[in-house]
């Protein structure tokens, strides 16, 4: 009895190997296939990697003054302001504009590129200033683009803090000027991305060629008639498009290396985390593959399900989803290994969900060609 | 009698140039006539292929009705949230803070009440530490913890920050951000200046200048469409258009048989496009106004939005079927497509700006609805992004064209 089921794993063992070959030699015919398998992270990275990373001290805010008051500390102001942002204030357009008619006019071009933010300076400004020691002001910042309205508040508020320091005049206020940590000095966009850009190339690369595997292979229907099981397929394509991966993400650590970005970490775990990352794509795009009945069908569940993983990594984040997200699940096991040098065993929840997530698609995939009857 | 001969030659001469004219001309318009039946024919047939695999067209319309119900969706979430607060959206994904009192007078403790209560509504999660024997040790704590990405930023109340506030002097913050976790470092920032901004109206903390911020530009109804709308729309739109495309050349087997007959490359490439692009108008039609439906705001016109998705849309069946027309196979078509679609992708996420943006039709494409649809802005300050995407899109067009006339595979 043992005899035999040593026997027939044996055999079992053999057929994926040969199966595996055969994948392995049609897809290393296939020159184009592998041109682009492997020029596509190695364009990426380099077109990322030559960027330089925006220079955001040298952001330009334009700002619009309505000065309502017109005293000699509205204008002291206006001019505290003009050090840090670029200042329109309605007496640089008085011969266009009244007070009145330029707030509605900022009103009216605020949501636009125009300017970031306007401020309305209020009648008695001035007076309550000298007598009480205190003012009002009404700041109103375009929300729109986060980096401009950002960059507006501080510089906005660095010109009132610099008002005050010229003018002695302190109140009870709460600030906080924020640090970051650690500190790191990026001097391309390849050591400021490569989490996101490395995952989203492999898993993205991995996952559209492995849709075209088994709705591809004309040769399959006539092979399932041999002794093979259809679950032998299932893994030998997987193992053998996880042995390309395995070529995809040396060249791309190379790359990355070449580049300089910081991988504190223990190479063998990046390397680790990018694989299952691409066999996370490589599982899911087999199981596309065997849902599907033409190549279009299966290319367009991938875009599918990549759209909607990206929708939910960048925007949504719905904590409930986010933990089964390769997308998600590698960045952050990436980053935190190559960026804050930590273990394996610190990440190990990060590990599993990749695990899990192929192991997932996986089984689905086995069941579902079990039970396929197109191949019969 | 001659020159009635000669006059009567003349005109049987000049009515003879007239009848063949004629002739010329009917022939003319006959042959136009008969390739415009043929292009319609072209077209119809194109368009029954493309519907007759259910399961692609189902799956290209289901993507943008799924992103535009999961934006809303959640968005709606988060504004009953709002109605119930007054402090805003919760955010989707809350940040983990470390939170520390060093100064322990009755105005902090006031504050880290306040700050609880933003944890109570699923703003934040807070996490103190355990170690609070000196502002050091705590400190150190949780500086590890962001070392190790447990927490996403740090608050620190200072000493003396009560004593400076009731005496009418600033009390200074202590935040610290991480720098590797971007993901987290915009909400964990609005959260803070939230709670700061909070406590500062509630005890009249204003300093010189009670300055009042407001933020304006993103309506809180339909705020994540809005906020997604102008990458995402034009990605999902170009991208179902290219795919769809990339297949139209490379795997149309009857296309060579269609060449024996008097239909020529220049409608057979005519009609793809056109029945293409009708699916995709269908499909920019349902995307309009779905997410008018749920609540996204707009300044520009509908027609405005409709059109400029639909030049985008355009362009990425252009793109498709220069993918089609340059593979060998339909593997090979698949594969160019997703370098063109990565790199477009990758190149607008993390490139901000510089002359090969212009030549990405997302990029165009997101900025033209940013800045017309959704801020408002007129078409003549934005019209270098439809300049580009149409001027792009005429030239691989004809060199589609070109690459398709020479296939080698047709007889």
């Amino acid at each position: 009895m043992s005899e035999n089921v040593i026997k027939s794993m044996k055999s079992r063992r053999s057929r994926i190997a040969s199966l595996i070959r055969k994948e392995l030699s049609t897809l290393f015919k296939d020159k184009i296939s592998m041109f682009i398998l492997f020029i596509i992270p190695v364009v990426m990275i380099v077109t990322v990697g030559a960027g330089e990373v925006a220079a955001t001290e040298y952001i330009d805010v334009d700002v619009w003054v309505i000065d309502f008051d017109n005293t000699y500390d509205s204008n002291r102001l206006i001019e505290s302001l003009r050090k840090n942002v670029t200042v329109t204030s309605n007496w640089d357009v008085q011969d266009q504009y009244t007070a009145e008619e330029f707030l509605d006019k900022a009103k009216e071009t605020l949501p636009t590129t125009l300017i970031a933010a306007y401020i309305i300076i209020p009648e008695g400004f001035g007076y309550n200033l000298t007598e009480y020691g205190k003012t009002s002001l009404e700041v109103h910042v375009d929300s729109i683009d986060f980096i401009s309205a950002l960059a507006a508040e501080l510089l906005i508020q660095l010109g009132l803090v610099q008002f005050q320091l010229e003018s002695f005049s302190v109140e009870a206020e709460i600030f906080y000027f924020p640090e970051m940590q650690p500190e790191l000095s990026f001097s391309n966009l390849l050591q400021a991305g490569a989490p996101s850009i490395v995952s989203i190339v492999l898993f993205a690369t991995a996952n559209l060629v492995a849709t075209q595997s088994v709705v591809g292979d004309i040769p399959l229907k006539r092979l399932l008639t041999t002794p093979l099981y259809r679950s032998e397929v299932v893994v030998a394509k997987n193992l053998a498009y996880s042995i390309v991966a395995v070529f995809q993400i040396i060249i791309s650590l190379g790359l990355l290396k070449a580049f300089n970005v910081p991988i504190y970490g223990l190479f063998i775990d990046v390397f680790l985390i990018l694989w299952l990352c691409s066999m996370t794509g490589i599982s899911l795009g087999v199981l596309f593959s065997t849902v599907s009945k033409t190549r279009l069908q299966a290319a367009q569940m991938f875009l599918f399900g990549f759209m909607i993983m990206l929708i939910i990594t960048l925007m949504v984040r719905s904590p409930f989803v986010l933990p089964f997200l390769p997308l998600e699940q590698t960045q952050v096991a990436f980053s935190n290994v190559a960026y804050r040098g930590m273990s394996l065993l610190q990440i190990i929840d990060r590990i599993l969900y990749l695990i899990l997530d192929t192991a997932i698609f996986f089984t689905i995939n086995i069941i579902y060609l079990r039970r396929k009857k197109e191949f019969v | 009698m001659d020159e009635i001969k000669e006059s009567t030659g003349g005109d049987n001469k000049e009515g003879k140039q007239n009848s063949s004219l004629d002739e010329s001309f009917f022939k003319k318009s006959k042959a136009i006539k008969r390739s415009i039946n043929r292009f319609w024919g072209l077209t119809l047939k194109e368009l029954k292929i493309l519907v007759t695999d259910k399961t692609a067209m189902l799956i290209a319309f289901a993507l943008p009705i799924t992103v535009i119900i999961l934006l809303a969706t959640q968005g709606q979430a988060l504004i009953e949230d709002l109605e119930s607060t007054d402090r805003g959206s919760p955010p989707s994904d809350p940040p983990i803070l470390g939170v520390m009192d060093v100064d322990n007078s009755a105005l902090s403790e006031e504050f880290m009440a306040l700050i609880a209560d933003y944890e109570l509504n699923e703003f934040c999660t807070l996490v103190y530490p355990e170690d609070t024997s000196s502002y050091e040790a705590g400190k150190n704590e949780l500086l590890d913890l962001l070392g190790i990405n447990e927490i996403h930023a740090i608050l620190i109340i200072p000493p003396l920050f009560g004593f400076n506030l009731t005496t009418h002097f600033p009390a200074i913050l202590e935040v610290v951000f991480d720098t590797i976790d971007t993901t987290h470092l915009q909400t964990a920032q609005e959260v803070i200046d939230k709670m700061v901004e909070e406590f500062k109206l509630e005890k009249g903390f204003t300093g010189v200048f009670q300055a009042d911020f407001q933020s304006e530009g993103v309506p809180e109804k339909g705020k994540l469409l809005f906020l997604a709308s102008p990458l995402f729309f034009p990605m999902i739109l170009f991208s179902i258009g290219s795919l769809t495309a990339t297949q139209s050349i490379v795997s149309d087997i009857p296309k060579d048989r269609m060449v024996l007959t008097p239909t020529n490359k220049y409608e057979m490439l005519a009609a793809k496009t056109t029945a293409l692009q009708i699916i995709m108008s269908i499909l920019i039609v349902i995307t309009v106004s779905l997410s008018m439906i749920f609540g996204l705001t707009i300044r520009g016109s509908i027609l405005g939005y409709f059109w400029m998705l639909f030049f985008i849309a355009l362009s990425g069946v252009v793109w498709g079927m220069f993918v089609s027309a340059l593979a060998d196979v339909p593997l090979n078509a698949f594969q160019y497509f997703i370098f063109m679609f990565l790199f477009q992708v990758i190149l607008i996420i993390f490139v901000e700006s510089g002359f090969v943006l212009r030549l990405i039709p997302i990029y165009n494409g997101r900025l033209l609805l940013l800045n017309v649809t959704l801020r408002g802005e007129p078409l003549l300050w934005n019209i270098q992004y439809l300049s580009d995407t149409i001027i792009e899109t005429v030239v691989l067009y004809l060199i589609t064209q070109w690459l398709f006339n020479r296939k080698k595979a047709m007889l």
